[in-house]
């Protein structure tokens, strides 16, 4: 009995260390090792700057919902409204910088307004020059947006102001 | 104890980052936002004409011989003539809308002064164009026409007698 329990314990220790070393052999067998570069690129952070506010001009209305457009080439057009010609307009301009050459995303408001106190008029239909996507030359772009205002409220005179936002991000 | 792993959350996104080689190009994180202003002016009414009081561009002249006329009308409503000579009344209108906007009086579609017994017409069909900027100083003033030149062509033969013709006047923004 005694005899045939050694011989149990000898074979489970045989049994386990051909389980062993076959799993050490396997295991340096199959190894491999390669090398790879790792790399990183800092580029200068984007950033925008204004350089011109947007510049409807001025312009007589007689109801609401007359409208004058700035484009983003700075050209103005108007429906129902009627601008006073020598006024000058002007599309908003930024000075978009970077580094090199790289693509940066334009995100336009929907909406905006201008007030003079007493009547707010909405300005919408942001567009903008380069549209959508900007391309950095050197390191900077210039970039224009124009937009349309609606009148709207009691039409009363005066200056109107507000303000809006542009931003940008590389692609 | 539980082990609080959040301080060790950013060096693993660096870490990720940098062996992706994708570089530090600024996503989300280093979008830029610029604000810009905007403003418009509102002025009042449109320009407009009201008060029409005709008058008589030319009122008698005389011509000594057939050929272009020239007649020039100052501000100030005299009369100026090369190859006539006569008396000029100019009429008047007045210009309303806000005084804060200056205004570009045109001079249009003159037509030709005709008679049953000749004609006095133009060179052109539209003799009366040229434009003469007006400021008005503020609603409702009183503003003359005053055309830089008008040309008549007095023919085909010199003749005598009333000739009538009408032109319009033309205010717009400047």
């Amino acid at each position: 009995m005694k005899t045939n329990l050694k011989r149990s314990i000898l074979k489970l220790a045989l049994a386990s260390a051909f389980v062993l070393a076959g799993a050490v052999i396997t295991a340096d067998s199959y190894a491999a090792t390669t090398s790879s570069n790792a790399t990183a690129t800092v580029v200068t952070p984007i950033a925008i700057s204004n350089t011109q506010q947007l510049n409807f001009g001025s312009f007589s209305t007689t109801a609401v919902g007359q409208t004058v457009t700035i484009s983003a080439a700075g050209a103005r057009s108007a429906t129902g409204a009627i601008p006073v010609p020598s006024s000058a307009v002007t599309a908003a301009s930024f000075n978009v910088t970077g580094s090199g050459v790289l693509t940066y995303a334009i995100t336009l408001p929907a909406s905006s307004t201008i007030t003079n106190g007493t009547d707010t008029f909405t300005v919408n239909a942001f567009t903008s020059a380069p549209s959508g996507t900007g391309t950095l030359t050197a390191g900077a772009q210039t970039l224009t947006v124009g937009a349309t205002v609606t009148t709207a409220g009691t039409l009363s005179t005066g200056a109107y102001n507000g303000s809006f936002n542009v931003s940008v991000d590389y692609n | 104890m539980k082990r609080d792993n959040k301080p060790f959350a950013p060096k693993l996104v660096l870490v990720s980052a940098l062996l992706l080689g994708g570089g530090i190009t600024g996503g989300n994180g280093y979008a830029a936002t610029a604000s810009s202003m905007a403003g418009a002016t509102v002025v009042g009414n449109p320009v407009s004409l009201d008060d029409v009081t005709p008058g008589l561009l030319v009122s008698t002249f005389v011509s000594d011989s057939t050929g272009d006329l020239l007649i020039r009308i100052p501000g100030d409503g005299l009369c100026a003539t090369s190859g006539g000579a006569g008396d000029v009344t100019a009429p008047s209108f007045t210009a309303i809308g806000d005084e804060s906007a200056r205004r570009t009086m045109t001079m249009a579609d003159f037509i030709a002064l005709s008679s049953g017994k000749g004609t006095l017409t133009s060179t052109s069909g539209r003799p009366t164009t040229g434009t003469t900027p007006v400021v008005c100083g503020g609603d409702g003033r009183v503003i003359k026409p005053s055309p830089t030149f008008s040309t008549v062509l007095v023919g085909p033969a010199k003749v005598s007698g009333p000739n009538a013709g009408t032109f319009s006047v033309t205010v717009v923004f400047n």
